[in-house]
């Protein structure tokens, strides 16, 4: 039995009596848009939470196949960049953590993209653009998949392609989400010649229920199943990829993409009330400020309160705000700079600022904190020397996996903005990101450097109750990831929600620098009054579910009993499926 | 909406209409184009004006220099904050900037043709009151269907003596365009 829910539609079973073929009707359903809220999906054998039904739907056939975690991640990350096309895709990049449960271990890979060889900050007139050619930094996630596949996955590159390759050729039914962000985005899609001759039709953007396909996405899908993942950094996809960005204006050569590696990495690790907190480590700043802001928290008896009342929203911001700053201050790529990863997710440290904590008010903004002190090394730079709000993208998305066998994957890719730097490689369908907005001046930790990564705040996180996965998360929404995150787990270990509910809950955003507070429109005005007593002068309202605070996929498994409930996030067309 | 009794409903419509049409002066080109609201749709209707071999000005945020060689005016309203947000305009300056145009394009004779191709998704209340001020002064309407389900554009047309023709999908817009400037 598959089971699934669309966030646009309501859950339902679907019997796989002829295998994959059922799997493939199932699909054609999955899309009619019906307006409401997902429910949870349970499974027990295997389970994939995305952005797209159609893209879970993809892993959960390589899971059916007798692939593992790692493989499903692999086919659904390729799938949703088909179907999903402005958040990310294979000329994007990305971060994933990986569980595997038969050796305990865990290991990040860092799939972020890298600043072109010729990439100086003078290159540019006043720095990087944050659209066109010159946006474009090296593409990570071929190599970041191709490297997770290689050594923790069970099946060929050929073979997790196969449901990516066959929805950019048959094509896949428009949602009513991704017919907005076309419309959003129609004057980037229309000026791209590739971009329109994929995207629209006659000029025009399509509607809701109709067919959408990517022949040359396929083409180049077909090419990388057949040569091999290397074909993408070596070979005719990427001469055509730098001779684009090299007409076009930008930086990027042959000689970038061949020398780009994914990296594998020891994950940033912390503890919230029992359970252990597995995150993505530098260049990009989310595990870390997840894991300090949870330990923070740990000082506060949250449980004691309500969910959505003045005191839990004022300790969450409080503690945010402050892994906030600290990642403003100290976070950016370790081959270049010296992050304390051991201070900022120490629990010494946490106490230290929990302790600064008032719980009554909200008190002046946060400065950076000293996690060097925690870490035992030296100090580099003074404090709060480098604190400014970049530019904040909600345009990112999520992948969670878990399989039978109780390995699971957080994968969390992007393109930067929403179809990314908005230009696409002609008669390839690969549409490039816009990274290099993403580095600043120099002077700065996440200065431009050639070859460097430039710093985001993506969070992909599992969590471990003893030693198996219990949650499986993570979101796209810039600075608000944090906040998504820690709503979404202090939702489920504090208050006991399950995990649709802890995902439907009303989430907030508090700006690291600057007084404001940003809320769903459903957190009722007698808990914004006490916000406003406490000190919190500015308050905004945005939608009752709103995109702006992310789209969380999740799935938690019972680690008693195996069983996996997943959740798709109503603010985005999310699906989870299971079996 | 969208079932095929709707579908068939709709296409014997826009059949009538676009027979009915000749009988009127058929519009002149160029014809300015403009947003109001700053939606996307102002840039589609250009594209359409384009395959339709209509003439035109594009300027999303056309002021009354730019109604001067102009023989016809299309609003296309569409509110969108985002869209507002990037041209730097407030919801009060788009509708005294519409209103001046409409003021000034009836007061030297111009036609007024009001579009709505966006459907449904881009009703609202801002939308709605730009469509009330719009449709005060057309003399025709260009409305894609699922943006007329509860009848708003009908009642407008009706109130105003609007010629309107409803259209199923939004590239249907370019073939009613072209009939009424005669191409």
């Amino acid at each position: 039995m598959i089971h699934w829910s669309s966030a646009q539609a309501m859950c339902r079973p679907v019997r796989p009596h002829k295998g994959i073929a059922a799997l493939l009707v199932a699909a054609l359903v999955l899309t009619l848009p019906v307006a409401a809220l997902a429910q949870e999906v349970v499974g027990r054998h295997g389970m994939v939470a995305s952005a797209d039904p159609l893209a879970s739907l993809a892993g959960v056939e390589i899971l059916l196949q007798g692939g593992n975690a790692i493989d499903a991640a692999v086919a659904t990350a390729l799938a949703i960049g088909v179907v999903e096309p402005n958040a990310s895709g294979i000329g994007g990049e990305g971060y994933m953590v990986i569980y595997l449960a038969d050796r305990g271990e865990a290991i990040a890979i860092d799939f972020r993209a890298t600043a072109p060889g010729e990439a100086t900050w003078d290159a540019f007139v006043d720095g990087p653009p944050s659209t066109g050619w010159g946006a474009v930094a090296v593409p990570g996630t071929i190599a970041g998949l191709s490297l997770a596949l290689e050594r923790y996955g069970t099946m060929t590159w050929e073979q997790v392609s196969r449901p990516a390759i066959r929805l950019a050729e048959e094509g896949f039914i428009v949602t009513e989400t991704l017919e907005g962000v076309i419309l959003d985005n129609y004057e980037t899609l229309l000026s791209d010649p590739e971009l329109s001759s994929i995207y629209l039709k006659d000029g025009l953007p399509p509607m809701a229920g109709d067919r959408l396909r990517n022949p040359n996405l396929a083409k180049s899908l077909r090419i990388l199943a057949e040569q091999g993942p290397r074909a993408f950094y070596e070979g005719e996809l990427a001469e055509k990829i730098v001779a684009a960005v090299r007409a076009g204006g930008g930086l990027l050569s042959l000689e970038d993409l061949r020398n780009y590696t994914a990296i594998e990495r020891e994950p940033a690790r912390g503890f919230y009330r029992g359970y252990e907190i597995l995150g993505a480590p530098p260049p990009v700043g989310g595990g870390i400020g997840v894991v300090n802001a949870l330990q923070q928290l740990e000082h506060f008896d949250l449980a004691a309160g309500e969910p959505i009342s003045a005191r839990t929203i004022h300790l969450i911001t409080q503690a945010v705000r402050r892994a906030h700053v600290d990642h403003l201050e100290y976070v950016a790529d370790p081959a270049y700079w010296d992050v304390p990863v051991n201070g900022l997710t120490s629990r010494e440290y946490a106490s230290v600022r929990a302790a600064e904590i008032n719980e009554f008010e909200a008190g002046p903004l946060p400065k950076a904190g000293n996690p060097w002190e925690f870490e035992h090394e030296r100090e580099l730079a003074p404090t709060g020397a480098y604190l400014a709000e970049p530019y904040q993208s909600p345009s990112t998305t999520h992948i969670s996996v878990v399989d039978k066998y109780g390995n699971a994957v957080a994968l969390t890719q992007t393109l930067s903005s929403f179809f990314g730097a908005g230009v696409a490689v002609p008669d390839t369908g690969i549409i490039l990101n816009n990274q290099m907005q993403n580095f600043n001046a120099p002077g700065h930790p996440n200065e431009l450097v050639p070859g460097k990564r430039p710093r985001t705040i993506i969070a992909p996180t599992i969590v471990l109750k003893g030693d198996k996965p219990f949650l499986v998360v993570g979101s796209p929404g810039a600075a608000r990831i944090i906040y998504a995150m820690v709503h979404v787990l202090t939702n489920v270990i504090d208050f006991g929600m399950g995990i649709q509910a802890a995902i439907d809950a009303p989430r907030t955003y508090s700006y690291a620098t600057s007084n404001r507070t940003e809320i769903e429109a459903r957190i009722p005005e007698s808990v914004r009054e006490e916000l406003r007593a406490m000190g919190y002068t500015r308050i905004d309202a945005r939608g009752d579910y709103d995109l702006y605070f992310g789209g969380a996929q999740a799935i938690l498994i019972d680690p008693e009993t195996g069983e996996m409930r997943g959740a798709a996030d109503p603010r985005r067309a999310g699906g989870v499926v299971a079996y | 909406m969208r079932n095929a009794g709707t579908v068939l409903l709709l296409s014997t419509l826009l059949v009538g209409v676009l027979a009915a049409a000749p009988a009127m002066a058929a519009l002149e080109a160029p014809a300015l184009i403009t947003s109001a609201g700053q939606s996307p749709g102002a840039l589609m209707v250009r594209v359409l004006a384009d395959q339709a071999g209509v003439a035109n000005v594009y300027d999303a945020t056309a002021g009354l220099d730019q109604l001067a060689g102009a023989k016809s005016l299309i609003i296309v309203v569409g509110a969108s904050m985002k869209g507002l947000g990037a041209a730097g305009i407030d919801v009060d300056q788009e509708f005294a900037r519409i209103e001046s145009l409409l003021v000034e394009a009836t007061s030297r004779g111009i036609p007024v043709v009001a579009m709505h191709v966006e459907g449904a998704p881009r009703r609202g209340s801002t939308s709605d009151d730009l469509s009330v001020l719009v449709l005060e002064y057309a003399d025709h309407a260009i409305v894609r269907a699922d943006g007329n389900e509860d009848g708003f554009f009908t009642r407008l047309a009706e109130e105003h003596d609007v010629t309107l023709q409803l259209v199923e999908r939004t590239a249907e817009a370019g073939a009613v365009l072209k009939t009424l400037y005669g191409n």
